[in-house]
């Protein structure tokens, strides 16, 4: 074993090492971190794989990992090193130097840990000679782990796929972070795989020929197939059931709705505004909700940044949300509050971060922590009351506005600007005529307590952020009247009466708040006070259905108090449901789908084929909010199926690792995907129905196929069958199913 | 006036309330989980009522002996107390944070038990009452830690556990059968009154270092902090009852013999060493750590050193306050876990200040320190070891002054910061008195005139804290000797080996 040590370097060059990783790690998912949850399929490496054929594989690669002991010595270790270096903020006292990157500052490390050279003079030498690139390092462990040319794929596949989540957040990290972020510990996938073949060298240098054809998954493959084709089958012909009796295009003249309200396209939108249709003349649509503007926000009492926009775009722009003082010195009080509340947490940490200091600081504050706790036990809703009453004393709780203009350095939105995303934002929902007297477009966000995966719940179309901000930027932008001359010019004419309104949808609580505007006060205060009043009742409506979904036999007298609690309570586990049960994306009017209870199940983008002559609005319907969708239904699929390797196991012993990401119990594998309890009501009952997204569009087959044709993304979702897709044709009021290229198939409800 | 002590009752329903809540649960509930839950939490919170009252009526009324083998002592009630507020809180937090889980049942009824039996514990006076407390708290915790039974990590961490207890247990066992046969009697209450030439036979020796030995299984001192640090495969709550009430069993014991170890100054030192070193190696591992549970657990191996110092200073009541308030803010800071994510640390501002900034920090150090003094009746300028605790709060004073002063601009930081560290030591004086005005009856609050061993601790604890502190440059941490430290700190603070899970498909729940 110690002459393996000294064997001469014949390393492969290094372009050709990293052509070999790079290949290797199209496996790998990308995981996000937890304060920006995106949901993902696990199985995006293989979707270029027909579905069946992708579990199959998938089975073999994640759901039947290595745990021979050399194995399982390996990853123990590679996860220490991995969370020292990663950690966004846990530690104190930080491993040094990792600005110099992961390979390079675990390399400065190695040499000195027992645990690794197991104090053999031989391995500590070869430590300290390891080359400075992490290709050549690895070309060197291939050379001394004696792994055939022909072999390397699947070694370094192997070596990826031991610890999916951790190679998926270096993977995150390595090629979706936007660059701008400038981390402070850069890591690529490349130096992940140097390390890792470093420490298999010295503690299981006779890896490579235990490295045997992994065993292919048996009948259980088929199983889950056969099951979820059932569901799928099922569902399919009670939805076309329930939506072909709506094909008929009705052309009773309509109404000016006193208000029109733009939803995000998420599943928990449906239910909230089938019950808000019903208590007025409100119309609703359903639109992507970062409302097709892509910016970065920076939150002015703390100082925080987020990208408010789907991860497939880059924003392009920063908004500064600047708190607005309705009363002189308003302002100045907000600013010393924030400096106040900021102070106290310095002096928190500094006490609490450090030697000695930590043994006063709990004798000063355990009294404190006692009545605190028993407060948030038995009064869950209260302490949240409390503790935002006491925040605000300090800090007034002032109204934030949005500011366009950017800052120095950084780029605002300019007024032509302003004006293609209010058109092409009003174009895509399809609204384009027919203002009625208010026109609100909702973000939406959760409000969850002690819940590490609370931006899980958050819009995912604006990177599991809050979407308030954009919705309040779209609302100034329509009513600026410049821009409304503009849109003018281009065929939208806007009602002088009309009031473009923001909002936030809270998807915990339902509570659905307007953001208050000058405008707003003035003459349409009644228009304003009836759709408040109708909003409490819909509210009041869905809380109720949502108590009932819930175990417990939860019988509530009180609903919206009951769906505040859950949002208030640090000890629940089930806050909300989320997206589960997902199921389709439709894509169609809302005449389609207004008569229909979908049971918060879908999807809903507002299209309207008549007016997209070049088919463009749906050809980005398809290639962006489906898309999200489809990451969506994946997730919650396959944390479904197998919560241990596709989702991250229960909660109860779950530990926040580096403030990143989610470890069970001591160390483990970084948990990517959903917890049980966000898709099941106990550990043995699954709440969410694992099927795949069946995507139903109201548009003729043939521009459906165009489309199809010129979009590999979509060919590859449709024809490997990870999305199925109906036609509804307009043109025949027929439904068709997508069977393969170009062939359609009739089906009926 | 009819003595609340003097009567079996109250002993037998703060005992039989949760003990009763799980026989019940367990038998006629086991189809109806949920509502055995409630009914078992509200038997918790009704012996926590009840013990409350029992300790106001101890406080009022001292001098109680207690009955059939109980003690009825502000410490006994004390005690009851603190155990059934966090229990009750676990109790009431695991009805949603467990709801759906399989296990369910089981775990309530463990949860009920190991309060009971915790309470039997802190209560007890006969020797066997308090060997069959301790005996059976730490099997049902090692139950609790092993909620998850076909996750192979919880079982190995529930196995190292009792690999740690069990020792623990024997030592206990042995030094019983030592302190009855020396003392002639097993009553604690009679055994620490025992004289001192009996005190200082070599069979009480051996008895009390056996107990320092069961003491530090229990409370994860070095170099038995292992089984703590990789317990955290168990769910969220029973860590937050471990770490706020059964670790302090090690400091409970240590203040139940308290008298016979204030007659033997030496055996003093051995608990000052012993945590003192747990102390800073604690802390150092805590400063380390990248996830939030293992970070608390060092944290806690260090509080507990600190308790096993105030032990060690024959200050047992400082011991018992910080028993008491370190459980409160451990439990709540476990509970809340889930908040990790948020809540993220700006880093430090690079500057330590100049020197008039540490001037001035001092100086509302001084003043911290003087009103902790105050507020906690210490004799100030008397050189005995509650000197230390004095200079402790001078520290924590002169940190937070320091941190205050640095957050603005420092004419307008002055009177702030000086009001702060004067509310703040007033605080902690009040604090760490409330509790030793309830013991004052037990007379085991003794301090120890100052030997060279006192200044070296409090030099040591001094010297760790500076460095932090004047954020001593970056260079110096990736110096060849802070790699070194840094390195043996990861890895000596590493869970055991066996109570990880290195796999994906390894994790079962």
């Amino acid at each position: 074993m110690e002459a393996l040590f000294d064997s001469p370097l014949r390393a492969s060059p290094p372009a050709l090492i990293r052509e070999q990783v790079e290949q290797a790690a199209r496996i790998l998912a990308p995981v996000w971190p937890l304060k920006t949850f995106i949901a993902c399929n696990p199985l995006q490496g293989l979707e270029n794989l027909p579905f069946d054929e992708a579990l199959t594989q998938a089975a073999g690669l994640f759901q039947g990992c290595d745990t021979r002991p050399q194995a399982e010595a390996v990853n123990r270790q590679l996860i220490k090193w991995c969370l020292a270096f990663l950690d966004e903020g846990q530690a104190t006292l930080l491993m040094p130097n990792r600005s110099l990157g992961f390979y390079a500052a675990w390399k400065r490390l190695a040499p000195l840990d027992g645990q690794l050279h197991q104090r053999s003079a031989a391995h500590k030498s070869w430590l300290l000679a390891l080359p400075d690139e992490p290709e050549q390092a690895i070309g060197l462990c291939l050379e001394k782990l004696a792994v055939p040319t022909q072999d390397q794929h699947q070694f370094l596949t192997y070596a990826l796929t031991q610890l999916p989540g951790w190679a998926g957040y270096v993977h995150y990290r390595d090629r979706w972070q936007q660059p701008a972020d400038s981390p402070v510990n850069p890591i690529t996938v490349l130096e992940f795989v140097a390390v890792r073949l470093v420490i298999t060298c010295l503690l299981w240098p006779t890896a490579m020929h235990h490295l045997t054809t992994l065993p292919v998954a048996d009948g259980r493959v088929a199983n889950t197939l056969a099951n979820l084709e059932q569901d799928e089958a099922v569902y399919q012909q009670t939805l076309l059931g329930q939506l072909l009796p709506h094909l008929d295009p009705i052309t009773a003249p309509r109404q000016r709705p006193d208000a029109q309200l733009a939803f995000c396209i998420d599943v928990r939108s449906e239910p909230f505004r089938r019950r808000l249709e019903a208590l007025g003349n409100y119309e609703t649509l359903g639109f992507a909700g970062f409302f097709g503007l892509p910016v970065r926000v920076h939150e002015p009492a703390d100082g925080a940044v987020y990208d408010s926009c789907p991860v497939l775009l880059k924003p392009s722009h920063d908004v500064y949300q600047q708190p607005v003082g309705g009363r002189a010195g308003d302002l100045a009080r907000f600013w010393r509050g924030n400096r106040v509340l900021q102070t106290i947490k310095t002096v928190y940490n500094s006490l609490k971060y450090n030697f000695v200091t930590p043994f006063t600081l709990v004798e000063t504050l355990g009294a404190a922590c006692g009545l605190l706790m028993l407060e948030r036990t038995l009064a869950p809703t209260l302490s949240v009351r409390t503790r935002n009453a006491l925040t605000g004393a300090i800090r007034p709780d002032l109204p934030t506005e949005p500011d366009l203009t950017g800052a120095p350095g950084n780029t605002g939105i300019g007024l032509a600007e302003q004006a293609q995303y209010a058109e092409g934002a009003l174009r895509l929902m399809g609204l384009t005529d027919h203002f009625g007297k208010l026109v609100v477009f909702c973000g939406h966000g959760s409000t969850t307590q002690n819940n590490p995966y609370r931006s899980a719940l958050d819009c995912g179309a604006c990177g599991g952020n809050h979407g308030g901000t954009n919705a309040q930027l779209l609302a100034s932008m329509l009513n600026a009247p410049l821009v409304r001359q503009t849109l003018a010019g281009q065929g939208i004419h806007i009602p002088a009466d009309t009031l473009f309104l923001a909002a936030e949808h809270n998807t915990t609580t339902d509570a659905l708040v307007l953001y208050e505007t000058p405008q707003s006060a003035s003459g349409h205060q009644p228009l304003v006070g009836q759709l408040r009043q109708a909003l409490a009742g819909a509210r009041t409506a869905n809380s109720a259905t949502r108590c009932a979904t819930f175990d417990e036999g939860e019988k509530e007298r009180d609903p919206v108090g009951a769906t505040e609690r859950r949002s208030s309570d640090w000890a629940e586990a089930r806050p909300e449901w989320g997206l589960a049960r997902n199921a389709a994306f439709i894509v169609g009017p809302r005449r389609l789908t207004q008569a229909l209870d979908l049971e918060g199940r879908c999807f809903l983008h507002s299209y309207d084929w008549q007016a997209d002559h070049t088919a463009s609005h749906l050809e980005t319907i398809l290639t962006a909010p489906m898309v999200v969708a489809q990451w969506i239904n994946t997730q919650y699929l396959f944390s479904t199926l197998d919560p241990v390797a596709y989702g991250s196991g229960s909660k109860v012993t779950h530990n926040v690792a580096g403030k990143l990401g989610i470890m069970q119990g001591n160390a483990s594998d970084l948990m990517h995907g959903l917890p049980v309890q966000s898709v099941s009501s106990t550990d043995d009952r699954a709440y969410h129905t694992p099927q795949r997204l069946l995507t139903v569009v109201l548009a003729p087959r043939a521009t459906i196929d165009l489309i199809i044709g010129r979009q590999p993304v979509l060919r590859q979702l449709f024809f490997n069958r990870w999305v199925h897709l109906i036609a509804l044709d307009p043109l025949e009021t027929k439904a068709f199913r997508l069977a393969g290229e170009g062939d359609w198939r009739e089906v009926t409800g | 006036m009819h003595r609340l002590s003097q009567s079996l009752l109250p002993y037998a329903l703060i005992i039989g309330l949760p003990l009763a809540g799980a026989i019940i649960n367990g038998l006629f509930f086991g189809a109806q989980p949920s509502r055995g839950a409630r009914l078992t939490t509200t038997a918790v919170w009704t012996g926590g009522l009840l013990a409350l009252l029992a300790l106001i009526d101890a406080v009022l009324n001292p001098g109680g002996s207690g009955v059939a083998g109980l003690q009825g002592d502000a410490l006994a009630w004390l005690m009851a107390t603190l155990v059934l507020l966090v229990s009750g809180i676990v109790h009431q937090f695991s009805l949603r944070y467990m709801a759906g889980d399989r296990a369910y049942h089981r775990y309530f009824i463990n949860l009920s038990l190991v309060t009971a039996s915790a309470l039997l514990l802190v209560m007890a006076d006969h020797l066997l009452l308090l060997l069959l407390g301790w005996g059976l708290s730490n099997a049902l915790l090692v139950r609790l830690i092993v909620h998850k039974t076909t996750w192979k990590a919880a079982v190995e961490s529930g196995k190292l556990a009792t690999q740690t207890f069990v020792p623990g247990f024997v030592c206990l066992s042995v030094s019983v059968a030592l302190l009855w046969q020396a003392g002639g009697t097993p009553y604690l209450h009679q055994l620490v009154q025992i004289e001192l030439t009996v005190t200082s036979s070599w069979p009480v020796t051996v008895a009390l270092l056996l107990i320092i030995i069961a003491a530090m299984t229990q409370s994860a001192q070095w170099p038995f902090q292992r089984w703590l640090i990789s317990s955290l495969n168990s769910p969220t709550p029973v860590s937050a009852l471990m770490h706020a009430g059964l670790v302090n069993g090690g400091g409970l014991l240590l203040a139940r013999f308290a008298p016979l170890y204030l007659a033997r100054p030496e055996l003093l030192q051995v608990l000052l060493v012993v945590g003192g070193l747990t102390a800073v190696t604690g802390t150092a591992w805590k400063l380390v750590q990248n996830d939030i549970k293992r970070m608390l657990a060092c944290s806690t191996m260090g509080q507990m050193g600190f308790m096993f110092m105030q032990c060690g200073l024959g200050l047992f009541p400082a011991a018992i306050a910080h028993l008491c308030w370190h459980g409160l803010f451990k439990a709540f800071l476990f509970l809340n876990t889930g908040s990790a994510v948020e809540g993220n640390r700006k880093p430090a501002p690079a500057q330590s200040g100049g020197w008039p900034v540490w001037l001035l920090a001092g100086l509302c150090g001084l003043a911290g320190a003087y009103s902790f003094a105050v507020l906690s009746h210490l004799s100030v300028g008397v050189a005995d070891t509650t000197l230390l605790l004095t200079g402790f709060a001078f520290i924590a004073a002169t940190q937070t002054a320091h941190a205050m002063l640095q957050s603005g601009s420092l004419t307008s930081r002055v009177i702030p910061a000086v009001v702060l560290t004067l509310l703040a030591g007033a605080l902690y004086g009040l604090s760490v008195r409330a509790i030793e005005s309830l013991l004052t009856p037990l007379a085991i609050w003794s301090p120890q005139p100052l030997t060279a061993l006192h200044v070296i601790v409090f030099g040591v604890f001094f010297l760790t804290w500076l460095p932090i502190t004047l954020k001593l440059p970056a260079a110096l941490q990736s110096s060849p000797l802070g790699q070194w430290l840094y390195v043996h700190a990861l890895n000596a603070s590493q869970p055991h080996r066996r109570t990880t899970t290195p796999t994906r498909n390894s994790y079962h729940f």
